[in-house]
Formats: structure tokens, C-alpha cells, sequence
């Protein structure tokens, strides 16, 4: 009875394609700048992309995480946490790019500004 | 038996049978973590989303208001007993927003969607909903073009809940009967 595809099936899947396309390919046009490194919704610090390649460590209350400055690029290769999916992220260069660590609240963001002060909510 | 019918059963039955829905529910999704299949997904925190078949079940064989209390149960259980506030933040978030959907889905253009597209709009509402409440909790607007990955595997994650609900709703048919 229902099993059979239907209009509002295709209709999803395209709308649901053509937002995911966007949001993933539409702000990355350019390689960014700044990384940003935020725990708990602060900001901790923030060093530019380009520069030596270069190991960052973090000491939090409960944890420590290790970001990787390589080649124009940055990667979490360390994280105190179970899930371990920040780390599989890998490399990020392009601008409006994240790696995140959702059990520890920790947000790696790379942006093309110069000057950083974002705040949602 | 069909949903109209279940609302007319007495109230312990309707109870009796929210519980029993509310452990399936549990414990679909304890094996759906026990199993370690989420991580075989390419996106890192994407889920194959067993315990939305539960949901499934409740829209389409009891009421919504059943389907509600076992949505809501099962969201307040799972972060009691398997992990803290953050996950009941995103358990309510992604489970209610996928709930709606659903049942909007289901209601609102009958006759357009499949299980297909429910179980897919489903999802893609499921995953909007975490990365509101990661969006909240982690105090960025930076999570949102996980979103894009995210819905692509929705589109085939909530397409392989929807193939599994295909296959069983016939055999549902026959097998559930609220009246024994």
C-alpha cells in the first residue's frame, strides 16, 4: 500500500539534497584565515591558518585536546573523549569549515575574518 | 487493526500497550549503540536511527498521543539511564522535531508520501533538531553545516528505516491485533 515511492518522496529527497548541497559547498569558496578555538561557548584562542607547522594544546578542566597547524591547514589529533569523531574530521582549510567535540563542548572553527566576535543566542 | 481503532481499547490496554512500545523503543536504541553499526556511517555522529521504527509503529497502529508519551518517555529514559542533560537536550530536540514531522507528513498530504518520505523527513527533521540543541549548548552558529552532511545521510538512512518499515507493515497488519 505504501510502499510503493511516491511524489512527496521525491519531492523531500530533492529539497533535502539541494539544502545540503548548498549549505556545504556555498560558503566554502574561499580557504580561511583565522582559526578560532572555542570550549563552552568561549573563545580560547585563536592563531592564523597560515603560519609553521605548529602542534596547539589546550588543558581544559576535565580534558586536553591537540590541534594540528599543517600545510594551511588544521586537524584535532588529539581529544580526551569516547567518540573520537572530531578527530576523524581530519584537515579543515576552507572558511566556514569545523571540527567539533559535541561530549566535550569544544568548537574549532576556521573564518575569513580578521577579527573575531560572534556570538548566537 | 488500525489507528482509529486504538483510541476506542480502554485505557490499560493503551497504557499497557505505550509500555511495552516504550522498551522496544529502549532498547532498540541500546542496540543500535551496543552494536557500534553508527560507526560505519561516513559522517562522524550520524545514526542509523532504529528507535524512529518505534515511532513509526505508534503513527501508523495506535494514536499520537501514544505516540507522543512513548517518544517522550523513551527520550527522558534513555538520557536517565545512559547519559546526562545533554543528551536529553538532544534526544527531546531531534526526537520531538522528528515526531512532527511525521505526523505532519503523514496527516497533512496523505496519500503523497510513503513510508519512504516520512521515515526520510523523519530523519532530516531528527538531525535539525540536534544541531539546534548542539547550535544552543555549544553557543555557535558553526554547527549548522554539519547539516549538510547530515541530511544527506538522512536521505539514505531514513530511506533504509522506511524500506524496513515497508517490509514489516503488512506482516504488522496481520500479526497486531490490540484486541487479544
Amino acid at each position: 500500500m505504501k510502499k510503493t515511492l511516491r511524489l512527496g518522496d521525491f519531492l523531500i529527497t530533492a529539497i533535502l539534497l539541494f539544502a545540503a548541497l548548498f549549505l556545504l559547498f556555498s560558503p566554502f569558496r574561499t580557504t580561511g584565515e583565522i582559526v578560532v578555538v572555542s570550549a563552552d561557548g568561549v573563545v580560547i584562542d585563536q592563531f592564523p591558518l597560515q603560519g609553521d607547522d605548529q602542534d596547539f594544546s589546550y588543558e581544559e578542566a576535565d580534558f586536553s585536546f591537540t590541534l594540528r597547524r599543517e600545510n594551511g591547514k588544521v586537524a584535532m589529533v588529539q581529544m580526551d573523549c569516547p567518540d573520537q569523531s572530531c578527530v576523524k574530521t581530519g584537515y579543515i582549510s576552507l572558511s566556514g569549515s569545523s571540527i567539533i567535540c559535541l561530549p566535550n563542548r569544544v568548537t574549532v572553527l576556521v573564518t575569513g575574518e580578521t577579527e573575531v566576535d560572534f556570538v548566537l543566542g | 487493526m488500525d489507528n482509529r481503532s486504538f483510541s476506542s481499547l480502554s485505557p490499560l490496554r493503551r497504557l499497557t500497550a505505550a509500555a511495552l512500545l516504550l522498551c522496544l523503543g529502549l532498547i532498540l536504541s541500546y542496540l543500535e549503540r551496543l552494536s557500534g553499526i553508527d560507526a560505519l556511517l561516513p559522517f562522524p555522529g550520524a545514526k542509523i536511527g532504529l528507535a524512529n521504527l518505534v515511532t513509526l509503529f505508534c503513527l501508523y497502529f495506535t494514536d499520537r498521543k501514544t505516540a507522543f508519551l512513548v517518544l517522550t518517555l523513551r527520550v527522558l529514559l534513555n538520557s536517565l539511564l545512559f547519559s546526562g542533560f545533554s543528551a536529553f537536550l538532544y534526544g527531546l530536540f531531534g526526537g520531538g522535531f522528528a515526531l512532527l514531522t511525521m505526523a505532519l507528513l503523514q496527516k497533512g498530504w496523505p496519500g503523497y508520501f510513503s513510508f519512504f518520505g516520512i521515515s526520510i523527513g523523519g530523519a532530516a527533521a531528527h538531525q535539525l533538531g540536534q544541531v539546534l540543541a548542539a547550535a544552543i549548548l555549544l553557543k555557535t552558529g558553526s554547527v549548522f553545516h554539519y547539516l549538510g552532511w547530515l541530511w544527506i545521510g538522512a536521505i539514505l538512512t531514513g530511506g533504509a528505516m522506511g524500506g524496513i518499515f515497508s517490509l514489516l507493515y503488512p506482516r504488522l497488519q496481520r500479526a497486531v491485533d490490540w484486541n487479544k
